[in-house]
């Protein structure tokens, strides 16, 4: 019985060590990837953590949450405004109410991401260690607020880490102003604790600056204040934002840690950019280290970008179809008509106009940056992996090399973001400028116009004719100036205005442009202008090719490859592209909000006129 | 102590002393040769091999080939006789006469031990439903990769579908009982008594090792709690008895021949409809000016047909063939592919180019015997699978050891040892899915070749030849090796108790070696290179990833403890109690590693560090990946027997997870069976109609915890490259990872419900058993949707709900016409799914495929109502001025809008005669697809993916040395919306197209046809609508098919008798899938998946087989 026992007994232990030893080997750790509680031990653990904020930036391959890659139709997409064509049922009006839209949820993903550092570093002993990420935390989560101010106007305010029984996920909109005071109060807060200037060849070169954060403050509030004026907004509100948005831009100008690039002030910074005279400006969009323009100016030579997305050659190439996708882009008539000749007079005034019998004599005697936007009738370009510059001299064996040259023209092309050197589809590494130097000036002049009701010649000196003269110091375009307003019988405020279409350009800020100007009942509703097709000007097929011919492929007839085009002409030849058919009301200045969404939160009200 | 000094008492002693011996030698003498003859009762069929023993010694022969034994015997002695499958007798011995013994079939439902979780149990007694496959199913089926292939349509209850036929890949499924879960849905899998960690593992086990398998599909699987949710499948492993030393071997050949799949039109066919399709496009008028036009007229008026015409043969070219009217060859209109270097008019099928048979081969060979002491089984197994694929390094290959050991230490103390080794390679060329056109998706239009004339890969344009993409492209390798150490420990250390200990140990080890090497393309006459792909060796990321090689190893042990002690005993002769209460813990560790080189100096001998830039960042990559989780757990049952009538089971299980939160992790799971044994009844008995009569019921809980992260409940940080350029390099950056953290989630459980009854009549001819079942899975793990602004990923809750249900049967006739044995059985399974929760918003529908919708099975399909084929103008008219643009909205169905032509007066675009109509089910005027199912619109719902109606047939007669054996299989419901786009005719142009529409389109006069009015890619508008989900569009999956037939002969003994070596030779032919009856239009085999996409793409196969069963 003994021996029966000490059985029993050894059993007994055997099954009692397996079960005391379980719940002991039940916890286990994860093993390669770090727990948040073994995290937030450092200020490089912030800095880490405030890295994946970058990728939130405008670039080639993102635009709000539009992943399809670089220039194809976005929410912020020229092609939904009138200088660019084929923006699909953004640009007829026919869009309806999505079920889902990235654009909200994934500002909403990002957001959560600031928030999430936000939240940790409020229990961060050592905060001066880590001001500059709180900084940046509070930059991008204004950045993505922004992103769905001009997409959807006031939407719910979240400014902490939420879980799934947060009450905050049931919550109404904000109202607009809260918004807007929640980006001003964000940034307002990032900018002293930005550092003022990171040398290009910094470690830290990209990240945001102070600069960066003012000018981003100009921005935003330039667009709601003038959002608000021209929408009998209360004044008092919309001047002391026009009044934010002129001392945050001039802090950015007197600074002096920015210049127009190919300018002397540019050159004082660092490198030499002058050396490309006018066409500077043509080729810092396509500015890389390698040999991309004439001179071989690289990177180090550009003070124009305050705030962008980078490449790089080696490390970083964009890896989706700029050149090719953006050389795709048809420019619109009205685009051109933009262009100031220059004498400073819009064509229709200016007795040096050409007029438009013939591609090429559209583009004599205009504003150079004319030239340098749209492709030039009968030049040589970059098409493809195979035509491309040599050594930019423009001799027999370059030319020979860059047959991009077309006999027949298909219509404006676009030459913005298109390399000239011998680059693989995707191998680009041009800069995405999210902010740069430029939009600064102008929004400075503008403001102080939107502000006063009138600009100065010496502010206007300051800012909008650095811009306009950048690319015309030889030709003798005349500056702007009061006098030559009132002299010539022009509007200064179109004059300001038409300084931004034409030199922000395919940098997706027309469409919001006109939205915050509430001008797309007449802007948008227009003939936005094909060319002329068949005359003496080459054009065998009209502008554009897969565009907006009236009627269907079937009606068009078998003929794919040269359609003729049943739409009528205007006085000069050239087809009517009919806007005027565009839906566009009120509701339109605002994009519905995902009905998913709606149904999901009922207290989530749909933007007025979508249901 | 006898004193003995007188010689009388000597003499007594002496004669007593003889009379021993003598009667010691008498004794012998007494010893007669019993002779007699085994024979089956009823068929009187000699039962060969039969034992016979005398009762209480170890004396024994066996029947020869006649049946006939002779045996040394003395009066009184006992005859046992006994044979598998027949039940033992014993005979008293009588010298008078030959004995004739008749055996009994055995009834094996019966008197069958089954093994069930953490034990066995006899079928008699059983109250779970337990579906037994024995080592039958494996035998004469031909080489066999997965031995999931075999239990197809045999298990009633158990659906097994596959979804591919690439060797080494054929990715078999199955399930228990239909679904549990909208997670992962794979039963649980136990190699004798260890788990296997996934059932991938299945592709490398020997079926020729299994003995049999349990699958336990009701409450019965509650004994393995947490995992049991899809049912548990017992997979015991073939031990040897003991006994002589006895060697078997099976050879097998077969060939593959292809099966079902889209037949491919000619060049003239696709010429011919696509210039039908461009002329219907461009109503009636043809459309000289449109390329694919031109190429059509071309091939079908040149005159070329069979030979290239290279661009530098045609007047005027001048290096591309563009647009250029001036462009002609013999007087034709060369069409201007711009970027196509030649014309080629080969009448090829590129299906017929890149498949083909192929011949597989397998050999089994094991040694068993043993001792008192022991028993030993050895086997060895080897599998050449080849592939269908015909270019390009192809195929697979398993490589199996096996020892199974069974030491006794003493009667009480039993030590039994499997241990398996096993590999399996897998070769497919890397580029098989690359591209457009590559073997496993669109294949090229016909008249392309898939090489040049000197054997170069050919290009035509961006179309790249597949069978050039697969010989040059690089190979990928990929070698499996597999332990499984498995001990048993069993120690009856006290009367009624035994102490059982298990430790087993399983390890994976993947060792993958991939190369992408850059293929060449030339024109037809080798002398343009067309194009390079991979484009580069410097691509490091994106579609056209360049020239690399790639290596990852995964390194994957298993480990697995269980103790039990278990107690049975039988008081007053009718009480039979048995308990058993046990513990497990079982962990399982992963680990991978990967690296890839790019630019490699070599193609020659791929090495890592062979790249000319390596250590170079962006030209190497590495990843790691590792991961544990644990399982610890407790379990019992409880049995108790009234007089073998009255059956009750109680089962418990407590299960704990490193998957969930410490207060979370643990949870119980319990079942409750009873049976009833009616037959056993006197009232019964005394009917004497029924041999076997049983009534089950069964109650229990099963859990899951699949599809779930195993750190769940922490907070992770991801680091890893920002991809995002700060200074001079791209920045690491750290971010949270995973949806958000979960506290308070835990197990799935799923409660199953069983009744069953058991029955057999007619002195057991007829048997069989019918169940019916229900489970509901109420705390089921789903993601529900919350609003955006949350800013990630909920974490999946326990807040889904599916209902399950369904029944299956069984029947089997087991008779005998004279000599004739025969058996037929018949299967049959039929379930079906409701998902009551699971978003927690309104569910969207769209039309097509479905996975997720409330209200609704899993995969279910929704489309519009067809209306049948419109016929006239008139029809046309009536339907556009009604559906277009009703109410002033345009319908969301792709119905194209009635305009009139400008250039052609009189006519409209959009639909015409010979294009479909749909009904306008909710009656309210217009025709739409609605968004959810609170709007659903016209949509209804079609059917669903998942088959319904599997049934299996059996049928086996023996005669002599004859043996056949068939299995018809197949399924009587399922519904299949097929992606991509080779079930439209010309929606891609330039592509091989199916021959299904050939004869068999709508015209004037063909106006009963089944597919509607042919349009091309330029009116694809039309194509999308006319084909969009609906009742018409959608394929009925039902099928029957002959999965196996087997005829074997077994040579008789007479013929082996006069040599030693061989004791029993088999030798058999058999046939798989060779015929089917399918109601599929597109061509495909009715048991493709849905899509057929990626390796799906590979065509099923036919088998014939040859081969032998040796025993020496």
């Amino acid at each position: 019985m003994k021996r029966i026992n000490q059985n029993i007994g050894c059993v007994i232990l055997l099954l009692g060590v397996i079960f005391c030893s379980c719940n002991k080997m039940l916890d286990l750790k994860p093993q390669d990837t770090i727990t948040d509680a073994a995290y937030w031990r450092n200020g490089n653990d912030f800095k880490l953590f405030a890295n994946q904020y970058y990728s939130i930036l405008r670039n080639f391959n993102s635009v709000s949450g539009s992943t399809s890659g670089a220039f194809t139709d976005n929410p912020h997409h020229d092609n939904r405004a009138d200088m660019i064509g084929s923006g699909g049922v953004f640009a007829t009006g026919t869009n309806t109410i999505p079920q889902n839209d990235n654009s909200y949820t994934l500002n909403y993903t990002r957001i959560r991401s600031c928030n999430y550092l936000l939240q940790k570093a409020a229990n961060y002993t050592n905060q001066s260690e880590i001001a500059q990420y709180v900084a940046e935390a509070k930059f991008f989560r204004a950045y993505c607020y922004y992103d769905l101010l001009q997409l959807f106007g006031a939407v719910p305010l979240v400014t902490k880490v939420l879980d799934t029984e947060s009450e905050e996920l049931w919550a109404p909109k904000a109202s607009r102003d809260e918004v807007v005071d929640q980006i001003i109060s964000d940034l307002e807060a990032a900018i002293p604790n930005l550092p003022a200037s990171i040398a290009a060849n910094a470690g830290d070169f990209g990240r945001v600056t102070r600069a960066a954060a003012q000018a981003f403050l100009g921005r935003v509030t330039l667009y709601e204040g003038t959002w608000q004026k021209f929408r009998d907004g209360n004044a008092t509100r919309y001047n002391a934002l026009l009044d934010k948005s002129i001392a945050a831009s001039n802090s950015v100008i007197t600074s002096n840690q920015y210049a127009l690039f190919g300018t002397a002030a540019s050159n004082a910074l660092g490198g030499n950019s002058t050396v490309l005279g006018d066409s500077a400006m043509k080729y810092m969009f396509i500015l890389e280290n390698p040999k991309s323009n004439p001179a071989g100016v690289t990177k180090v030579a550009n003070h124009e970008y305050i705030l962008s997305y980078r490449y790089d050659d080696v490390t970083k190439q964009i890896g989706s179809n700029v050149s090719r996708n953006a050389v795709a882009t048809s420019v619109t008539q009205k685009f051109m008509n933009n262009f100031l000749s220059k004498d400073g007079l819009p064509i229709e005034k200016s007795g040096l106009f050409q007029g438009f019998n013939t591609y090429g004599s559209q583009f004599v005697d205009r504003d150079n940056r004319l030239k340098y936007t749209v492709k030039v009738y009968n030049m040589y370009y970059w098409y493809g992996n195979f035509n491309y510059r040599i050594n930019w001299s423009d001799d027999a064996t370059d030319r020979a090399n860059s047959t991009g040259k077309v006999s027949q023209v298909l219509g404006y092309g676009n030459q913005k973001w298109i390399t000239e050197r011998n680059c693989k589809d995707g191998a680009e590494s041009e800069d995405y400028p999210v902010i740069r130097y430029a939009e600064v000036l102008l929004n400075y002049a503008e403001a102080v116009f939107e502000r006063n009701g009138a600009i100065s010649d010496a502010d206007l000196d300051k800012s909008l004719n650095l811009v306009r003269l950048r690319a015309n110091q030889n030709n003798g375009m005349p500056k702007l100036s009061n006098a030559f307003v009132n002299i010539n019988g022009l509007d200064m405020r179109t004059e300001i205005r038409r300084e931004r279409n034409v030199e922000l350009f395919f940098e997706y800020f027309r469409f919001d442009d006109v939205k915050r100007w509430h001008t797309a009942n007449v802007d948008f509703v227009t003939n936005t202008g094909g060319t002329a097709y068949g005359n003496a000007a080459g054009f065998v097929s009209a502008w554009p090719v897969a565009g907006r011919y009236k009627g269907t492929q079937a009606e068009l007839g078998p003929n794919q490859i040269s359609p003729k085009p049943t739409n009528a002409l205007d006085a000069n030849g050239n087809i009517i592209i009919d806007q005027t058919a565009r839906l566009w009301t009120e509701k339109n200045y605002l994009y519905p909000l995902p009905s998913g969404q709606i149904n999901l939160n009922p207290n989530l009200e749909q933007n007025p006129g979508w249901k | 102590m006898i004193k003995c000094y007188t010689v009388e008492c000597r003499k007594k002693v002496f004669l007593f002393l003889l009379f021993s011996v003598l009667f010691h030698c008498f004794s012998y003498a007494q010893d007669r040769v019993v002779s007699g003859k085994v024979l089956e009762a009823g068929t009187k069929i000699p039962v060969i091999g039969a034992a016979i023993k005398i009762k209480g010694t170890t004396r024994g022969v066996s029947s020869d080939v006649n049946g006939s034994f002779k045996i040394k015997a003395k009066d009184g002695d006992v005859l046992e006789v006994s044979s598998v499958g027949y039940k033992s007798i014993t005979v008293p011995v009588d010298f008078s006469k030959d004995l004739v013994i008749s055996l009994f079939e055995d009834n094996k439902a019966l008197s069958e031990v089954v093994v069930v979780g953490y034990g066995t149990q006899k079928r008699a007694t059983l109250t779970g439903a337990v579906a037994t496959i024995s080592s039958k199913s494996f035998e004469d089926r031909g080489p066999t990769n997965n031995p999931l292939a075999n239990i197809q349509g045999q298990a009633p209850g158990v659906v097994v579908t596959r979804t591919s036929a690439q060797p080494g890949r054929e990715n078999w499924n199955f399930q228990v009982r239909g679904v549990s879960s909208v997670n992962n849905q794979d039963p649980l899998v136990m190699v004798d008594g260890v788990a296997l960690v996934s059932n991938n593992a299945l592709n490398s086990i020997n079926p020729a090792d299994i003995d049999n398998i349990s699958i336990l599909k009701d409450a019965s699987a509650a004994i393995y709690g947490a995992r049991a949710a899809y049912g548990v499948v017992l997979i015991t492993t073939k031990r040897a008895k003991g006994g002589a030393f006895k060697v078997e071997y099976s050879p097998t050949i077969s060939r593959k021949l292809i099966g079902l799949q889209p037949e491919l039109i000619n060049l003239n066919q696709w010429a011919t409809g696509l210039k039908q399709a461009l002329i219907n496009d461009s109503y009636g008028i043809d459309p000289e000016s449109y390329l694919w036009y031109q190429y059509a007229q071309f091939i079908l008026k040149s005159g070329l047909i069979g030979s290239s015409l290279a661009g530098t043969d045609i007047p005027g070219y001048a290096g591309t063939l563009t647009n250029n009217p001036n462009l002609r060859y013999n007087g034709l209109l060369v069409p201007g592919f711009g970027d196509v270097k030649d014309l080629s008019f080969f009448d090829t099928n590129m299906s017929k180019i890149l498949w083909g048979p192929a011949t597989s081969t397998q050999h089994d060979l094991s040694f068993s015997g043993g001792s008192e002491k022991q028993a030993y089984r050895v086997s060895l197994g080897y599998l050449d699978d080849a592939s269908q694929l015909k270019y390009g390094a192809n195929g697979s290959q398993r490589y199996n050891i096996r020892l199974n050991h069974d030491y006794k230490f003493s009667n009480a103390l039993k030590l039994a040892t499997s241990i398996s080794l096993e590999r399996n390679d897998v070769q497919q060329p890397t580029l098989y899915g690359t591209g457009g056109y590559s073997a496993l998706s669109t294949y090229s239009q016909p008249g392309i070749p898939a090489f040049t004339a000197s054997g170069k890969p050919y290009a035509w344009g961006t179309v790249y030849s597949a069978p050039g993409q697969l010989r040059d492209g690089g190979d990928n390798l990929e070698y499996n090796y597999r332990a499984f150490i498995n001990s048993n420990l069993s120690y009856n250390f006290l009367k009624h108790f035994t102490f059982t200990g298990i430790a087993g140990y399983n390890l994976w080890v993947q060792d993958n070696r991939v190369q992408t090497k850059q293929v060449q393309y030339y024109s037809y006459n080798d002398q343009v290179l067309v194009a390079t792909n991979p484009l580069s060796g410097i691509i490091t990321s994106g579609a056209n990833v360049g020239a690399n090689y790639y290596r990852q190893d995964i390194n994957n042990p298993f480990y697995n403890l269980v103790a039990q002690l278990s107690y049975s005993n039988t008081f007053a002769g009718k009480h039979d109690i048995g308990l058993m209460v046990g513990s497990a813990y079982e962990r399982n560790e992963y680990n991978l590693i990967n690296t890839r080189t790019y630019n490699l100096a070599s193609d020659e001998i791929p090495y890592l560090g062979g790249g000319l830039t390596s250590g170079t960042a962006g030209f190497v990559t590495n990843g790691e990946n590792r991961y544990h989780s644990a399982l610890g757990s407790y379990f019992g049952r409880a049995t108790y027997a009234y007089k073998g009538k009255y059956l009750v089971e109680a089962i418990g299980r407590y299960d704990g997870s490193s998957k969930f939160i410490a207060d979370k992790r643990w949870r119980g799971f319990y079942g409750a069976q009873a049976g009833w044994r009616l037959s056993e009844e006197a009232l019964v008995k005394k009917l004497n109609f029924f041999d076997n009569l049983k009534l089950r019921a069964s109650y229990g809980t099963t859990g899951n915890q699949a599809d779930i992260g195993l750190y769940d409940y922490l907070q992770q940080l991801a680091v890893a490259s920002s991809g995002n350029m700060l200074g001079s390099t791209i920045a690491t950056q750290a971010a949270t990872s995973g949806p958000l953290v979960s506290l308070d989630r835990t197990w799935e459980t799923v409660r199953n419900y069983n009744l069953g009854v058991d029955f057999g009549f007619l002195k057991n001819r007829l048997s069989g058993t019918f169940e019916t079942f229900r489970k509901r899975n109420s705390n089921m793990l789903v993601n529900l949707a919350y609003p955006g602004v949350l800013g990630a990923t909920a974490p999946k809750t326990n807040d889904g709900e599916l209902k399950t249900w369904g029944w299956e049967g069984i029947l089997t006739w087991k008779d005998h016409v004279g000599k004739v044995k025969y058996s037929i059985s018949g299967n049959i399974t039929d379930n079906q799914n409701k998902l009551i929760k699971v978003s927690g918003a309104a569910n969207g529908i769209t039309p097509g495929y479905n996975n997720l919708v409330e209200g609704y099975p899993l995969g279910s399909y929704f489309g519009l109502r067809y209306g049948g084929r419109l016929q006239t103008q008139e029809q046309v008219d009536a339907y556009n001025a009604a559906y277009y643009n009703p109410g002033g909205v345009i319908n969301n169905i792709g119905l194209p809008a009635a305009t009139p032509l400008q250039n052609q007066p009189g006519k409209f675009t959009g639909l015409r005669p010979g294009d479909n109509s749909f009904v306008d089910v909710n009656g309210d005027g217009a025709l739409s697809t609605g968004i959810n199912t609170a709007n659903p619109g016209d949509l209804v719902f079609l059917g669903t993916d998942n088959p319904r109606y599997t049934f299996g047939f059996n049928l086996g007669l023996q005669w002599k040395g004859f043996d056949f054996y068939s299995i018809l299989q197949g399924v009587g419901k399922r519904t299949i919306f097929r992606g991509g786009n080779w079930r439209v005719p010309y929606l891609s142009i330039f592509q091989g197209q199916t021959k299904s529409y050939v004869g068999n389109v709508w015209s004037p006069e063909n106006q009963e046809a089944y597919y509607p009015n042919l349009h091309s890619a330029l009116n694809n508008g039309i194509n999308n609508y006319n084909y969009q989900a609906s009742t018409w569009s959608v394929e009925n999956g039902k099928y029957l098919r002959l999965k196996n037939v087997v005829l074997g002969y077994t040579l008789p003994k007479s013929l082996l008798a006069k040599q030693k070596a061989i004791s029993n030779l088999r030798v058999y032919v058999s046939g798989s899938d060779l015929w089917e009856t399918t109601k599929i239009h597109d061509g495909w085999d009715p048991e493709a998946t849905r899509n057929v996409g990626g390796n799906e793409r590979y065509p099923f196969y036919r088998y014939v087989s040859l081969g032998a069963n040796v025993t020496f």
